[in-house]
């Protein structure tokens, strides 16, 4: 009798134990959860069969639904970013153009000084993108269509020929932009009540290598930055958004 | 024989049970509420724990990043310009303030650790 | 004649090995003698796995990152640096020594960085080549001395040293009264037992933080495992068995004393172990299995946290329901190869004097008395002839009446020729069981070294289960490598050397099992080469987990924030190809002995040898090539 007491005790004891230890390690595990403290939704933007105005007044443009995306201090490579701002995104394609209106809000307009001036830009990397292309690309090209309101003012309002409010980039990473030869995107910006608004566009075919040609069949990856001239900001001092997916959808 | 017994008994249960309670006691007795220990831990391995930090302004405190993750992280807290970079897997990096700004403030990781930096955000509340 | 005739094959068979090296293909571009190699870094390996460069050039390396930052350290050169993702850093070095070096990641880049390794040759690769001309000549004076004739020299090592010499370190009178007395080895037990409280804590602690500066990652896969490889087991056997913590509770349990002597009663169920299962059989299997997780409780605390729970409470439980160190001897999974190995260490515990033992009526070493228990291990002390399951507690010594145990130093490898016991009959041992734990250490330490200490990012990404089916994959491949492939080529082996002797009434089988002990020699060698690999590099790591084992922010000793600096990595081939050589000359001094036992006649041995010669030779060559070529 005293064996088999024995040996219930001891088997008890085993599972306990055993069950101890497993509750333990589920416990631990756990314990490490995925926090990715923001959602980022897929931008898509859906085609149209007239016009995409380069004004950022038309008519047209209240048509479409506005995104909010939200910007954070760049923070990977110093200088780094200091502001948190909103941008609000609407975007559209037609046969041949693809086009993004920024707004975002400003205080004070700044274009005289070419250093800080107030500029935004969108950057379009490769769907296959490694995620460190965040950094502006890497390996694979990102494409950078950078506006500033200092070019704009240039372009628009004194009608010098070299300058074009947008410069069409190419980077293979943090600092290593450079323009391309050809220059096709275009853009154009209003600053009204402490907003500004700003269209920028493209054609869908790429004329170089290493520009990326739009089309619905792929997917693209898309970020977004904002630079306050008041701020003094320039360079890497800016607010950039995650890098989300692009999604061009016929209807 | 006896005392020599009770003395290997005593070894033991300090050599265990004291280890542990060693441990414990210096965690506890060591609380210092001027003292935040924040653990860097990339957005997939739980983000920055305690995720928020609240303190009140005008009050002097040491933010103790201790690194418990893999990959090598930073702080930057753009609301105070305070930057602590390169903190290495098993780091502790200390940095003493007196926030007086009130209000919510973003903390980020200021180095490329993971696919998922761009997640890596917590909050610091001045009240 | 025919022996010389087998040397000129052997010579050629070792120039064909040379010759059917293919060059490798150099790597990068060539610009004058300038060679600009781009590397990618990615976790866990490199892009390009394997760099190839000619001596002399001018290296000029550019590392980029795919996603976190790395580093790049050049063992031998003892160059490194590091990059962030998003840029590029150059570094150059004149490659004017010429082998095989390992780089390895020098910042901490995620769970598995200790294992970011890539290769880089510099050609010719003359220290290997080196190496197979040394390995080739041993095999060639292995037959050349055994065509000699042999009758003073089958009772010698080498023709030298007499296989009986013994000496008895407990002549000594304090080390026979420190062997005699209750608090040896049990105070080194409570040493190790707090030592592996602090593992446990820290282990648990760490959780998912990186192992390099974990305390209980460290001690136990940095400092206890290449202690035990180099040290240990070859020099001593059983010696962690002896201060093993894990027992401690299972035996207090049983014997309801902990240090003193108490009742002989156990107060568990005291089982016996079946039959079936009293033979190596059973600790070589659950070693295996653990092998499948070695990526993990290598690198993560809390891994390694798990590993040790399970054993820890595994010894408890199995102490409270079967006989006395059932554990030690059938479930430890660290038991199997510190048994089998320890044939060939150097330290034993016999008798003094047989005669002694024979006159004795109640044999209190296997019963035990008031001043020691009998025998953990359930061997018959004063039978003992092989340390494969003596566990060294120094039990006997207290318990013997009549002070009749010794310690004794001995020449390496006496235990591989002792005789069958009726023991080994009745619970089926010195069979394919110990055939196994040999083989299997072979296949087990190529996979280890493979994957931890080789360059290839698809095989680590199989083993730490980036995906299920890749890691499916793996454990299949391993198995059937361990115990098909491996066993199989040794199987043909066997056949081949029974061919080549003529003898027909030999059983293939007792060819396959007794040629099976002269693997441990080389086996025991390549577990010391692969630690010289896991310490040099890491070795540092020791220092920081000392002065914070808790990672509370201490700095005990001030070493806390070292930085991590590998040492003599440049020698790390040379002791591997030593250690080679001399696990190699041991195997082949003891395999030919081996075949005077297997086969009765001097002739059929010396052909029946010559198929595992060549093999021993050959699987030497191999290892040669892993590891430096």
């Amino acid at each position: 009798m005293k064996k088999t007491y024995k040996s219930v005790l001891i088997f008890t004891a085993v599972l306990v134990a055993l069950g101890g230890l497993f509750f333990f390690i589920m416990q631990v595990m756990g314990r490490v959860k995925t926090d990715l403290d923001i959602e980022v939704d897929t931008l898509a933007i859906k085609y149209t069969n007239g016009e995409l105005p380069l004004d950022p007044t038309d008519k047209f443009w209240q048509t479409l639904e506005a995104v909010k995306v939200h910007l954070f201090p760049q923070a990977a490579r110093v200088p780094f970013g200091n502001e948190e701002r909103d941008v609000w995104i609407k975007g559209a394609f037609n046969n041949q153009e693809i086009a993004f209106l920024l707004d975002f809000e400003d205080d004070t307009e700044n274009w005289d000084l070419p250093l800080h001036s107030d500029a935004c830009a969108v950057m379009i990397i490769p769907d296959d993108s490694p995620a460190t292309a965040q950094m502006m690309g890497h390996r694979s090209s990102a494409n950078i269509w950078h506006w500033t309101a200092n070019r704009d003012v240039l372009q628009y309002q004194q009608g010098v020929d070299t300058v074009r409010a947008v410069r069409e980039l190419i980077a293979t990473g943090p600092g290593t932009q450079s323009a391309f030869d050809i220059q096709n995107a275009e853009g154009k910006g209003i600053y009204h009540n402490g907003q500004w608004h700003v269209v920028l566009k493209k054609p869908l075919m790429k004329q170089e290598d290493g520009e990326i040609e739009f089309n619905s069949n792929n997917d693209f990856r898309i970020a977004f930055a904002v630079w306050d001239g008041a701020m003094e900001e320039s360079l890497g001092i800016k607010s950039i958004s995650i890098v989300r997916s692009l999604k061009m959808s016929e209807n | 024989m006896r005392k020599q017994e009770l003395l290997a008994v005593i070894l033991v249960v300090v050599f265990s049970i004291g280890t542990v309670a060693t441990v414990i006691i210096y965690k506890i007795a060591t609380r210092d509420p001027q003292r935040i220990e924040l653990l860097a831990r990339a957005p997939e391995k739980g983000n920055w724990s305690p995720k928020t930090i609240t303190v009140k302004s005008g009050e002097k405190i040491t933010l103790v990043i201790k690194n418990v993750d893999t990959a090598t992280h930073g702080f930057y807290l753009p609301a105070y310009n305070l930057v602590l970079t390169d903190i290495k897997a098993g780091e502790f990096r200390e940095v003493t303030f007196t926030p007086r700004k009130k209000g919510q403030f973003n903390f980020l990781c200021s180095v490329w650790c993971s696919d998922y930096h761009m997640h890596m955000r917590g909050e610091l509340i001045v009240e | 004649m025919k022996n010389f005739a087998y040397i000129i094959f052997l010579a050629l068979v070792s120039f064909i090995f040379l010759g059917c090296e293919k060059k490798p293909e150099l790597s990068g571009e060539l610009v004058g003698d300038q060679r600009t190699i781009e590397i990618i870094a990615k976790r866990y390996a490199y892009t390009p796995e394997v760099i190839n460069v000619n001596e002399g050039e001018t290296v000029v390396l550019k590392l980029i990152s795919d996603d976190v930052t790395h580093g790049f350290y050049l063992d031998g050169y003892e160059k490194g640096f590091f990059v962030h993702p998003g840029e590029t850093k150059v570094m150059g070095f004149k490659a004017n020594m010429a082998g095989r070096f390992s780089f390895r990641c020098s910042v901490t880049c995620g769970d598995f960085h200790p294992y970011m390794i890539g290769h880089l040759r510099v050609i010719p690769n003359n220290r290997y080549h080196a190496g197979i001309f040394l390995v080739v000549l041993l095999g060639i004076a292995s037959i050349a001395w055994s065509c000699k004739k042999q009758r003073n020299n089958e009772n010698k090592l080498f023709g030298v040293i007499p296989l009986d010499w013994r000496f008895e370190l407990t002549k000594y009178k304090p080390i026979r009264k420190m062997f005699k007395s209750r608090w040896f080895p049990f105070i080194f037990i409570l040493i190790n037992f707090f030592i592996f409280m602090v593992i446990l804590i820290s282990s648990f602690v760490g959780s998912f933080s990186s192992g390099n500066y974990n305390f209980g990652v460290m001690i136990t896969w940095v400092l206890w495992w290449v202690l035990l490889m180099t040290l240990f087991v070859p020099l001593i056997g059983r010696f962690w068995c002896m201060v093993c913590p894990f027992p401690l509770v299972g035996d207090w349990l049983q014997r309801g004393k902990l240090l003193a002597v108490g009742k002989h009663k156990s107060r568990g169920l005291n089982k016996k172990w079946p039959k079936k299962f009293r033979n190596l059989w059973p600790v070589t299997m659950i070693l295996f299995v653990a092998t499948f997780f070695s990526g993990f409780f290598t690198v993560k605390p809390f891994a390694t946290f798990v590993l040790l729970s399970i054993i820890i409470l595994g010894a408890i439980v199995i102490a409270l329901i079967y006989e006395k160190r059932t554990f030690c001897l059938y479930v430890c999974p660290v038991s199997g190869f510190q048994g089998l190995y320890a044939n060939f260490s150097a330290a034993e515990v016999r008798v003094k004097d047989p005669e002694v033992c024979a006159l004795h009526q109640t044999k209190t070493c296997y019963t035990g008395n008031e001043q020691g228990y009998g025998c953990p291990w359930l061997e018959l002390p004063f039978d003992l002839n092989r340390n494969t399951y003596c566990g060294m507690c120094m039990e006997c010594f207290k318990s013997c009446s009549h002070d009749n145990m010794a310690f004794n130093i001995r020449p390496f490898g006496t235990d591989l020729l002792a005789e069958r016991r009726r023991t080994d009959d009745v619970n089926n041992r010195r069979g394919l069981d110990e055939a196994f734990k040999s083989l299997t250490m072979i296949g087990i330490l190529f996979a280890f070294f493979l994957t931890m200490q080789g360059p290839h990012g698809w095989l680590k990404d199989m083993v730490r289960v980036t995906n299920l089916h890749g890691y499916g994959l793996y454990l299949v491949g391993y198995t059937i490598f361990n115990f098909l492939l491996v066993p199989g080529l040794f199987f043909l082996v066997s056949y081949l050397s029974k061919l080549a002797s003529g003898n027909k009434e030999v059983s293939l089988k007792q060819v396959f099992i007794d040629f099976s002990y002269c693997l441990i020699p080389i086996g025991i060698a390549r577990w010391a080469a692969f630690s010289f690999g896991v310490i040099l590099p890491n070795g540092s790591y020791l220092l920081n987990i000392l002065s914070d084992p808790f990672s509370l922010g201490w700095n005990l000793f001030g070493t806390a924030n070292f930085p991590w600096t590998p040492i003599f990595t440049g020698s790390i081939p040379y002791l591997q190809t030593i250690t080679l050589l001399i696990g190699l000359a041991f195997s082949l001094e003891y395999g030919y002995k081996f075949a005077r036992k297997i086969y009765a006649d001097e002739k059929e041995a010396k052909r029946g040898w010559i198929p595992m010669l060549v093999f021993l030779v050959s699987l030497s060559v191999f290892f040669l090539w892993l590891f430096e070529g």
